[in-house]
């Protein structure tokens, strides 16, 4: 008889939160926020549930459904550079950090208002430890990772998001339902569109002069993730 | 009071009729076989640059955590595979769970309730017995006959139930939004679907041409989800909100593109609609007779 118990109020507790879930927010009781608070928390500490999300913040937002970002700066020396035809409309609210394994650094890509620059900066902690993450799960050695902390929107009716730069591209797209993403370095390979749907390429620029100096990638890097630079 | 939470209890875990889960099963691993196969041409975002053939060939020695997303992809279509043929289903259903999770979690493909809702789904699949009708674990228990293959054909109606209450709170989740949003309190929302470039299967044509009919969609689509998260509940009327349902999803289907949701939907509903109607079509795809468990 308990196992019987048991087991309804197992079921039970699994219905009841499957409705509860499905409230809206605004409907959902307090002891529910209590609840998913801990498990998240545990969840992002096991690594099961990662906080940061390749690309979050397209989902359920129709303005956001495709941006492209290409982006140059005074790579690999450190200095920032604005850039320059950064499209109206564009806008986020937290910085976008990325790793190059080849340069063996990260970059923020900061933007306030119409400008952007990129800067050769400390990640924090937390981003380290994200990045950390990645690139060890992914174990991707030769691929820049773009990371998205909160999410890019495009605001409907202005063109795809194309500010041209070193080497990124990434693009989503609500109407196939598709994401893509390329990378790749001016000079040794073009950025290519593989498909009809997607953003128009605005020609890359030429190389520029701080390019050539950039040291050869190594053909194994090392294992493991090398200490960014700045990084505490 | 025990003795009706005794009562409920067994209710809870009465038998109900194999075919809609077995359907389920077959139809979701079919849906998730076909969205990651076709995915994985084209998940550069997995092994960088170079593509897969490369890294896998070209790339030198590998590190094995370079083995994991190949991996996981592995593990989603075997599964889903295993899933669809019912092939050691319950090992099926975790492989792909896992298989699914991981990659859903990183590669963020949109689909909506790809991340949420499937992989509960297929839980339900993992704890139910859907893999022992119409499936190949039927035939490898039953003797290895044809008529084999139809397998028992009730099974513990929890996971079942559990799936419809799970279908109905999807409909909850929608039906907010279906009175909160100006959009569909003024039945343009449809209009606005399939005259816009990011969801429309039509763009090119001018559907300001057919303003009302598709103002009359709006309330039809309003109607079905935001009823349908009670009446879904109600056996009597289960069937016939299936049908309706199914075809809404089958009309968004054809007029706008949100991933695979709205063929997730569609199997699922089939679910809850009359069990004949599982059992008949399942029986036509595995070339089975009702009369087969006789026969043998």
């Amino acid at each position: 008889m308990g196992l019987r118990l048991a087991r309804l109020a197992l079921l039970a507790g699994w219905a009841v939160c499957l409705v509860v879930y499905a409230l809206p927010r605004e409907l959902q009781p307090g002891w529910w926020a209590r609840l998913r608070a801990p498990l998240r928390q545990t969840l992002e500490l096991l690594k099961l549930r990662p906080s940061h999300t390749v690309f979050s913040g397209a989902e359920g937002d129709r303005n956001r459904h495709l941006w492209a970002v290409r982006f140059v700066g005074t790579y690999p020396d450190g200095s920032e550079q604005t850039l320059e035809e950064w499209p109206e409309g564009m806008t986020w609210s937290t910085p976008m950090v990325f790793f190059d394994p080849l340069d063996t650094a990260w970059y923020r890509l900061l933007g306030k208002g119409n400008q952007v620059r990129l800067s050769r900066a400390a990640a924090t902690p937390r981003e380290q430890e994200v990045l950390t993450q990645v690139r060890r799960s992914s174990g991707v050695r030769r691929m820049t990772r773009f990371w998205c902390e909160s999410s890019f929107s495009h605001q409907d009716g202005a063109a795809p998001v194309s500010v041209h730069l070193d080497a990124f591209y990434a693009s989503k797209s609500y109407k196939t339902g598709r994401v893509r993403m390329s990378s790749s370095r001016i000079g040794r390979r073009r950025c290519a569109a593989t498909e009809g749907e997607l953003p128009r390429w605005i020609a890359p620029p030429d190389p520029p002069p701080w390019f050539v100096a950039t040291p050869a990638p190594s053909a194994d890097p090392a294992p493991g993730l090398p200490n960014p630079a700045g990084a505490p | 009071m025990i003795r009706r939470l005794l009562t409920l209890e067994a209710w809870a875990v009465s038998p109900v009729p194999a075919s809609p889960m077995a359907f389920a099963r077959m139809a979701l691993g079919f849906i998730f076989l076909l969205a990651w196969a076709t995915t994985a041409s084209r998940v550069e975002i997995l092994w960088g640059r170079d593509g897969l053939v490369h890294h896998v060939f070209h790339a030198g020695q590998p590190q094995w955590t370079e083995w994991a997303w190949p991996g996981l992809l592995a593990c989603a279509l075997l599964g889903a595979a295993g899933m669809m043929v019912g092939l050691f289903t319950r090992l099926s259903c975790l492989l792909f769970f896992v298989g699914h999770v991981g990659l859903v979690k990183v590669f963020n493909e949109f689909t909506w309730g790809w991340g949420t809702a499937m992989p509960v789904f297929t839980l339900y699949l993992l704890f139910s017995e859907a893999g022992r009708s119409w499936s190949l674990d039927a035939w490898r228990t039953g003797g290895r006959t044809w008529q084999a293959l139809r397998g028992q054909q009730t099974q513990p109606g929890w996971p079942w139930r559990l799936l419809v209450l799970n279908v109905a709170c999807v409909y909850v989740s929608a039906g907010w939004h279906r009175i909160d949003d100006p959009s569909w309190i003024y039945g343009d929302i449809v209009w606005e679907a399939v005259s816009c470039s990011l969801w429309s299967r039509w763009i090119w044509v001018d559907w300001n041409a057919f303003k009302t009919v598709l103002w009359l969609g709006a309330y039809a689509a309003q109607t079905l989800e935001v009823l349908g998260a009670i009446l879904l509940l109600i056996p009597r009327v289960r069937p016939w909100w299936a049908v309706g349902c199914i075809a809404l999803h089958v009309g968004l289907e054809l007029t706008t593109s949100v991933g695979w949701w709205q063929w997730c939907m569609t199997a699922l509903l089939f679910a809850l609609v009359w069990p004949w109607v599982t059992e008949r079509i399942l029986d036509t795809v595995w070339r089975t007779r009702p009369d087969c468990r006789k026969a043998s």
